[in-house]
This record gives C-alpha cells, sequence and structure tokens, in this order.
C-alpha cells in the first residue's frame, strides 16, 4: 500500500516538523530540567515571535529572515525577563507557576487574535521552487527549514556538551542545591537559558509562519507538542528530546496520511499516553 | 465558643449563596442567567479537582470528564430519547467509569507526569469524539431538546440547587474520615499503606466520585445549551477550571468555590470588552499569583494565623515541658 | 503457661537482589511471640531491605515469609500486610506534617474500629460507634506514651524524639499483634533513647505485643530477649541478647577486624 515514495515523503515531513518540534520545545525543556517548573506560557512565544517576525516584515520591508532574527532577539530579551518575573519567584510552587503561564498564555493569545482580526497572515516564504526526488517533490522551503534547525541544533548541543554554560546547566538538573553549594549562579544560568530557549521558539515559529499560515491557535497546537515530547523524554535529559522530538514528528508525519484530521490526532494522543504509562518517567527521565 | 466558631465557617459559603440568588435576578436577566449558569457548571467541577487534589495529585482531565457527560447525555437524548433524568445520570455514571478506568493505569504516574498525562488523556478523550461522524465530529451534536424548554430563570434554578446539592455531597466526603485517609495518603502513601489503607483504592474512588459530579455538570449544561461541541471541552476548559481552583487556594474546600465565583464572574462579565475580555480574568490570575501564594480563601486564615502567633507560641513551650516532666517522673 | 509458644513471624530462604547485588542471601529467621527480638548489623547489611521485603514494599526474588505460623505473607501488599496484624514504624519517620499528633494517630485507628466507606459517608450509628472508640483508644495510647499534653501541637513541629515517638504511637493505633520498629533510636540523645526503650518495653510487657527492633545501636541489647545478627545480608549470629555480647563474630563485625576484599 505504500509506495517508497510516500515513505520518502513521510520521511521528509518526520525530520522537518521534528526539528521545528525540537527547536520549539528546547527552552521548555530546558528550564523543566533545570528547575522542574513548567512554563506552560513557552508554546505561546513560539507563536507571539511568528506575529513579531510577521509585524517587522510586513510593516518595515525588512526581509523575511532579517525579521525572523530580529523577533528572535526581541523574544529572548523578553525570555530574561519571563524567567525574572514569571519562573524565579515560583520556583518551588506548581500552582502559582501554572497560574502565570496560563494567564501569560491567555494574555498572548488574546494579543494575537486582536492583531489578526479576521485576516489570513503569513510570513513570506524564505524559498521559493521544488527539489523533485523521482515522483516526490520537495519544496525548497522545507529543506531550508530543517538545514537552518540542523545548524541551530548543532550548536546549541555544542553548548550543553562543550562549554562552561552547558556543564552548569547539566549539574544544576542533576542537583539544584549542590550546584548551588558549588557556587553555581542558578538564576543566571536559568535566565540565559531562557533567554536562548525563547530566541530558538522564534525561530522555529517564524520559519512555521513563512511555511504555514500564522494564527492563534497555533501556540496551543505546539504547547500541546511541547509537552507531550518533554514528558516522553523525561526530566533531566537534555539530549532525550531530540528523540523523542523525532517520535512526536514521525507520529505527526505519518498518520495523516492514514487517517483523517482529528482521527490522526486520536491516535498520535493514544500512542503518548501508552508511551507514557509504561514509562512513567519518559524514556530517559529521572525521579523528580 | 465552639458554635461561634462554626457559624463563621458556615458565613463564607452563605455569602456567595446569597450573592447567587441576588445578582442574577436583579440586573440584566437574560445574559446574567446564562452567565451563572456556565459559572455554576464549572464550580462543580472545580470542586470535583478538589476531591482528585485530596489524594495527593492534580488531575488535568476535569474538563474532558464533563465533556463525556455532556456527550453522554446529548447522544442518549437525541439518539435513544431517553428522559433527561435518565440521561444526566446516566451520563455522569458514564463519565465516572471511564474515569476509574483510566485511572487505574494512571495511577503508576507521580506528580507532575501524573498532571501532563491526565492532560494529553482529556484532550484525548474529546478528540474521540470530534473523530467519528456518529457523534457529530467537528460540529458537535446539535438541536438537542432543551432543558425545560431553555427557559432561564428556571434552568438558573435548577443549575443553583443542583451546585448546592453536589458541593454538599462533596463536602461530606471531604470533611468525613474518607476525606482524611486521603489527605494522609497525600503526605505520605507509605505510611498510609502501612495503617491498612489500601491506597489505589481510595485516590480511585476520589477520582471517580470528581468525574460523577464533573458529568453531571457537564450533562446538565449540554441540555441547557442544547448542543455539544467537543472543542469546548479541550484543554482551555481544563485550564479554567484549574484556574478556578488554584485562585481560590488548594488548602480549602471553600477554594475552589470562592474561585469560580470571582474569576468565573469576572470573566463572564468583561465579556463587554468584546475581544479584550481575557485580559481582565488574566489580571485577576496574576495578581492572586504574586499576592496571595494561598489563594484567595487563604486571606482569613493568614490574618488569624498573624494575630495568634505569639499566644500559641507560649502554649507549646508550656505543653513541652509538662511533657518532659511526665516521662522523667 | 507452659503452651508452646507461637512463631509469629518466620522466614525461610530469604532473598533478594537488586540485578546482580545480593542484599539479601538465603536469611532464615524467626520471632516467637511474646518476645522482643532484635535484629542487629552495622549499615548497610540489609536491615531496611529485610523490613520492607516482611511488609511487601519489595517483592523477595526467591524464599518465604511465614507469619502467624501458617499464614504466607510473602507476595502481599502493604495494606494487606497492615490488615493482617504487623505495625511498622519508619526509619526517616515520615509523619502527617500537616496533622496535629492527635489527628496523626486518629488517622492510623483506619482498620480497628474499620468502617466501610458507606458506613462512613452516610455517618451511620456503627460509624459514629467506631469513631467513639476510636477515640477512646487514641486517648489512651497518648496517655500511655505520655503525649497528651501536645496533642494539638503540628507534627511537623515536634523535637525530634518526639516525632519518633508519634511513629510508635501511630504504629500502635493499627493494634498489631508483631510491631516493627525501624531504628527507633536513630538521631536520639541519651535522654531519648531512655525513655523509647522505656516506652518499648512498657508496650511489651503490659499490652503484650511482640516486637522486632531493627538498629545499629547496641544498646537496644538491654530490652531484647533474642537477637538476630546479620552483616552484608548473611546471618551471622542467632541467640540470645546476654550471648550476642560475647561473641567473636559479631564483636568482628561491628568492632573492625573484618576484611573487606
Amino acid at each position: 500500500m505504500f509506495t517508497g515514495t510516500i515513505w520518502l515523503g513521510i520521511g521528509v515531513n518526520t525530520l522537518m516538523l521534528a526539528s521545528m518540534y525540537i527547536m520549539a520545545a528546547l527552552g521548555f525543556a530546558f528550564i523543566f530540567n533545570m528547575l522542574g517548573a513548567i512554563n506552560l506560557a513557552h508554546g505561546n512565544i513560539y507563536m507571539i515571535g511568528a506575529f513579531i517576525a510577521y509585524a517587522i516584515c510586513y510593516y518595515t520591508g525588512l526581509p523575511n529572515w532579517l525579521s525572523i532574527l530580529i523577533a528572535a532577539l526581541i523574544t529572548a530579551a523578553f525570555g530574561l525577563l519571563l524567567e525574572r518575573f514569571a519562573i524565579r519567584p515560583f520556583k518551588d510552587d506548581f500552582s502559582r507557576i501554572v497560574m502565570v503561564g496560563v494567564a501569560l498564555m491567555f494574555i498572548f493569545q488574546t494579543s494575537a487574535t486582536l492583531f489578526t482580526g479576521t485576516k489570513t497572515l503569513s510570513i513570506p516564504l524564505l524559498a521559493e521552487g521544488t527539489v523533485r526526488i523521482g515522483a516526490l517533490g520537495i519544496s525548497n522551503q522545507k529543506i531550508i527549514m530543517f538545514v537552518i534547525a540542523v545548524v541551530i541544533l548543532a550548536i546549541v548541543l555544542f553548548i550543553t556538551n562543550k562549554t562552561k554554560l552547558g556543564r552548569e546547566m547539566k549539574a544544576v538538573s542533576q542537583d539544584r542545591l549542590g550546584a548551588a553549594l558549588q557556587g553555581i549562579p542558578i538564576n543566571r544560568v536559568a535566565a540565559i537559558v531562557c533567554a536562548i530557549g525563547c530566541g530558538i521558539a522564534t525561530i522555529a515559529g517564524g520559519l512555521m509562519g513563512s511555511y504555514q499560515s500564522l494564527s492563534s491557535g497555533m501556540g496551543d497546537t505546539i504547547t500541546l507538542r511541547i509537552l507531550m515530547l518533554v514528558m516522553m523524554a523525561g526530566a533531566g535529559s537534555m539530549n532525550g528530546i531530540i528523540v523523542t522530538g523525532l517520535i512526536m514528528g514521525f507520529l505527526d508525519a505519518f498518520f495523516p496520511v492514514l487517517l483523517s484530521g482529528s482521527l490522526a490526532t486520536t491516535v498520535t494522543l493514544f500512542v503518548v499516553i501508552v508511551i507514557l504509562l509504561i514509562r512513567p518517567k519518559g524514556f530517559f527521565g529521572h525521579e523528580m | 465558643m465552639k458554635k461561634n466558631s462554626k457559624l463563621l465557617s458556615i458565613l463564607p459559603y452563605a455569602v456567595i449563596l446569597v450573592c447567587f440568588l441576588i445578582i442574577p435576578t436583579s440586573i440584566d436577566k437574560m445574559f446574567w442567567y446564562a452567565a451563572f449558569i456556565s459559572i455554576l457548571a464549572k464550580m462543580i467541577a472545580s470542586v470535583g479537582l478538589r476531591m482528585v487534589s485530596l489524594g495527593g495529585d492534580m488531575s488535568f482531565a476535569m474538563g474532558a470528564f464533563m465533556g463525556l457527560g455532556a456527550y453522554g447525555a446529548a447522544i442518549m437524548v437525541t439518539k435513544w430519547s431517553f428522559p433527561f433524568w435518565a440521561a444526566i445520570i446516566l451520563a455522569a455514571v458514564f463519565a465516572a467509569i471511564v474515569a476509574v478506568l483510566t485511572g487505574i493505569p494512571f495511577a503508576r504516574l507521580r506528580s507532575i507526569y501524573y498532571c501532563m498525562t491526565t492532560m494529553f488523556l482529556g484532550i484525548f478523550l474529546i478528540y474521540i469524539f470530534q473523530s467519528f461522524d456518529w457523534t457529530g465530529a467537528n460540529t458537535g451534536i446539535k438541536q438537542i431538546p432543551k432543558l425545560f424548554g431553555g427557559k432561564p430563570a428556571i434552568n438558573y434554578w435548577y443549575f443553583l440547587a443542583l451546585a448546592v446539592v453536589c458541593i454538599f455531597c462533596m463536602w461530606r466526603f471531604e470533611k468525613s474520615r474518607i476525606g482524611n485517609t486521603l489527605k494522609a495518603i497525600a503526605q505520605s502513601h507509605e505510611v498510609a499503606a502501612s495503617m491498612g489503607v489500601n491506597e489505589r483504592f481510595y485516590r480511585l474512588m476520589a477520582i471517580g466520585v470528581a468525574a460523577f459530579f464533573c458529568g453531571v455538570a457537564g450533562a446538565s449544561y449540554a441540555l441547557y445549551y442544547g448542543s455539544v461541541v467537543g472543542s469546548t471541552y479541550g484543554m482551555t476548559l481544563d485550564l479554567w477550571i484549574i484556574m478556578f481552583f488554584m485562585v481560590g487556594g488548594k488548602d480549602d474546600f471553600f477554594g475552589p468555590i470562592i474561585g469560580a465565583a470571582l474569576l468565573g464572574v469576572v470573566n463572564e462579565g468583561s465579556r463587554t470588552f468584546g475581544s479584550y475580555a481575557p485580559f481582565l480574568a488574566c489580571a485577576v490570575l496574576l495578581l492572586v499569583a504574586y499576592l496571595l501564594p494561598g489563594g484567595l480563601a487563604s486571606i482569613p486564615r493568614t490574618i488569624k494565623k498573624a494575630i495568634d502567633d505569639k499566644k500559641m507560641k507560649q502554649v507549646d513551650i508550656s505543653a513541652f515541658s509538662s511533657g518532659s516532666d511526665g516521662k522523667e517522673a | 503457661m507452659e503452651f508452646q509458644k507461637k512463631t509469629l513471624l518466620k522466614t525461610v530462604d530469604l532473598t533478594k537482589r537488586f540485578g546482580g547485588l545480593v542484599v539479601m542471601n538465603k536469611l532464615n529467621m524467626q520471632v516467637t511471640e511474646g518476645e522482643v527480638h532484635g535484629l542487629l548489623g552495622p549499615n548497610g547489611a540489609g536491615k531496611s531491605t529485610f523490613f520492607n521485603l516482611v511488609t511487601g514494599v519489595l517483592k523477595p526474588t526467591s524464599g518465604k515469609i511465614w507469619y502467624d505460623d501458617v499464614m504466607d505473607i510473602t507476595n502481599a501488599k502493604p495494606h494487606k500486610v497492615a490488615k493482617l496484624g504487623i505495625g511498622r514504624t519508619f526509619q526517616l519517620n515520615p509523619l502527617f506534617g500537616d496533622f496535629t499528633v492527635e489527628e496523626n494517630i486518629m488517622a492510623a485507628q483506619f482498620l480497628h474500629p474499620h468502617s466501610t466507606v458507606l458506613q462512613v459517608y452516610f455517618n451511620t450509628p456503627t460509624y459514629r460507634k467506631n469513631e467513639k472508640e476510636a477515640q477512646k483508644s487514641t486517648n489512651d495510647i497518648m496517655e500511655m506514651l505520655n503525649m497528651t499534653a501536645i496533642k494539638d501541637v503540628k507534627a511537623a513541629a515536634l523535637p525530634h524524639g518526639y516525632q519518633k515517638l508519634l511513629g510508635v504511637a501511630r504504629a500502635l493505633a493499627v493494634k498489631p499483634k508483631l510491631l516493627m520498629l525501624d531504628e527507633p533510636l536513630g538521631g536520639m540523645n541519651p535522654e531519648e533513647i531512655h525513655f523509647t526503650l522505656d516506652a518499648i518495653n512498657t508496650m511489651n510487657k503490659e499490652i503484650g505485643i511482640t516486637i522486632l527492633i531493627v538498629e545499629h545501636n547496641m544498646q537496644v541489647l538491654d530490652i531484647c530477649d533474642n537477637v538476630t545478627v546479620i552483616s552484608f545480608g548473611e546471618k551471622i549470629f542467632d541467640g540470645t541478647a546476654e550471648e550476642v555480647r560475647d561473641d567473636k563474630t559479631v564483636n568482628e563485625v561491628y568492632f573492625g577486624g573484618v576484611e573487606y576484599d
């Protein structure tokens, strides 16, 4: 039933979606691993970042890639504020951090809805045209998105595995108290990480916003994906989200080929729930 | 003294009830009836969430259990032409059964994994209804014969009575030994087991009870509203129910009630601002998160504690010294 | 008093492995009804593992656990074990910190007298009678352990010695036939040790509860009738409290001389 072309198409979509999901999830995963705090607003930063990129592009006429980059810098600055005022005061209080997260989530969504109105918005494509492999056409846009994602992920992996910041992040995520006693400035590390995470999420949002159209609902969609892939990876694993991101991307690329809209999401959710029931702390997680 | 404190503890409930009796009947009736019916339905659900949270873990699937009740009742009334009362009760039982059956494997999960996975479960359950044409797919089930002919006033009194009954039933549940046992489990499930408490049974019972009342609320709301759309019962509703619960304060039975009343009124009342409406509710959320760590219901407790603090300290010291005297003798 | 005394707890070849690590190797021991039995051993000897195996928190790799001569409790769940009459305290002593002393003990009166969920919910006469009985027995326990004066203090606010004692009080409320105490003297000062040993003695002599103490502090020998000593999951001694003081192997394990290779 499945020809090689279809499988190839699924493969391409898997890679593209997975790279976007992973980029969007990085900031959330870092904060979750390091502080055990869930920042529900993170998915909506991806959304609002895309809107900012659109606004810059539309009102100043700057090229789209530059707009996305500027938007990323703006949200990164915002990420610093976010860590300082929405995460740091509530680190150990689950209910308050959820409250603040949900409040920000609704604020972002409402703002985006007000901005969009009834129009359909979209950032101009980064690249036109398609590449043909046999019967399958892959748009240049997808290829560019994937290449950018790989470059960014490589940089992030380098930072987390090879630099001082990465070592500090690892230390904090393994034992927060111990790291603090060693003199690691947890707050500063968390702020930097949150800023980087927000910036990268915005790049992902901008890329998706130029591939598809913008909507205030894209925040909710990505929040759900982020939560699923971070829970599947489990707390305390920095590299695990790459594996679970690929799983998530595959589920979202594979089932829509087989099933109609809602049913595909249903099955995806079912698979994720079953995985979490079999591995209650995720694939790579440890006790919280 | 004792009688006084009992009266004081009933007072907040009475105040809320009086507000609910007066407000909708005095001003712009149509609008406030509709708003308060929705608030009451969510209030029942957030008190239900408190029942689950007694056992230590927070479920993010309460909105979905309302949805199960709503869809169940809608299907029974439109497709099998059940009478209203039977549809409501059977739909609630259906929600409770689903909650308990899914609760069995979910007992393996703890803390944040439990919260998040129940959230996925909630979204999943509603997506099932949205996936099949028989349950109306994305457009939902329309043209359900309305409860009490759809008259707002009678419906409002019905919902108010329903909320009072449901909340009283759950109040009994919490204040009895069952609630205490659940609180003990929340503090240490190992110790509870060593006392002979079947931890799993109690937690499943709590979620079953909660889902039953959520189901009642959801089913009644669907029949009042006349249609069920899946997206109404998705992540946003789950989050609102949790917000009601948290804004009110999670250490107090009164918490979800005051939370739902205040945040619900702010949220529904600000509808007049059109698309800007959610900002006001979000402002309340942020204010409570920054200023009131224990939620709204903790205000009197904080004040009382500040007054009693000095006195309590003296009592403690004297109690210990007399205790050690006794043991040396 | 010429009856053959019953064996209350008996383990046969009890073994527990975590992966390749053997933490308990073919342990055979028995606790006779009415005695105070000490299970001693240095840190890491497998004492806590033994506790968790008996109370059903862990499942043994092989071997059997018999309770009351005839009952096989090898794979029973923790709450079932409690129901059969085995009470326990915890080494790290997790209390219900939000509850007062009285509420802690009341919460432990879960099985005796036991009311069903429906009886509780509908506040039936049986439930009210049970609740009165529980209140009375709570008062008795508090009186016996000298805790009446502090009954309204939150458990989390108690000094360490009292917290440990509250753990014992709570285990007593389960009305156990066999009470298992996990390091009851851990972290106590000499005065607290003194009154805890007194309290344990009272429970054994006056109420007749069989007690199994797990300790590494040799001071418990004062109140023990029989003693089992384990080291690295192996039994190295079994006998009376007098004999153990003179035993050569035990002295080696405790005071050096053992070879770690």
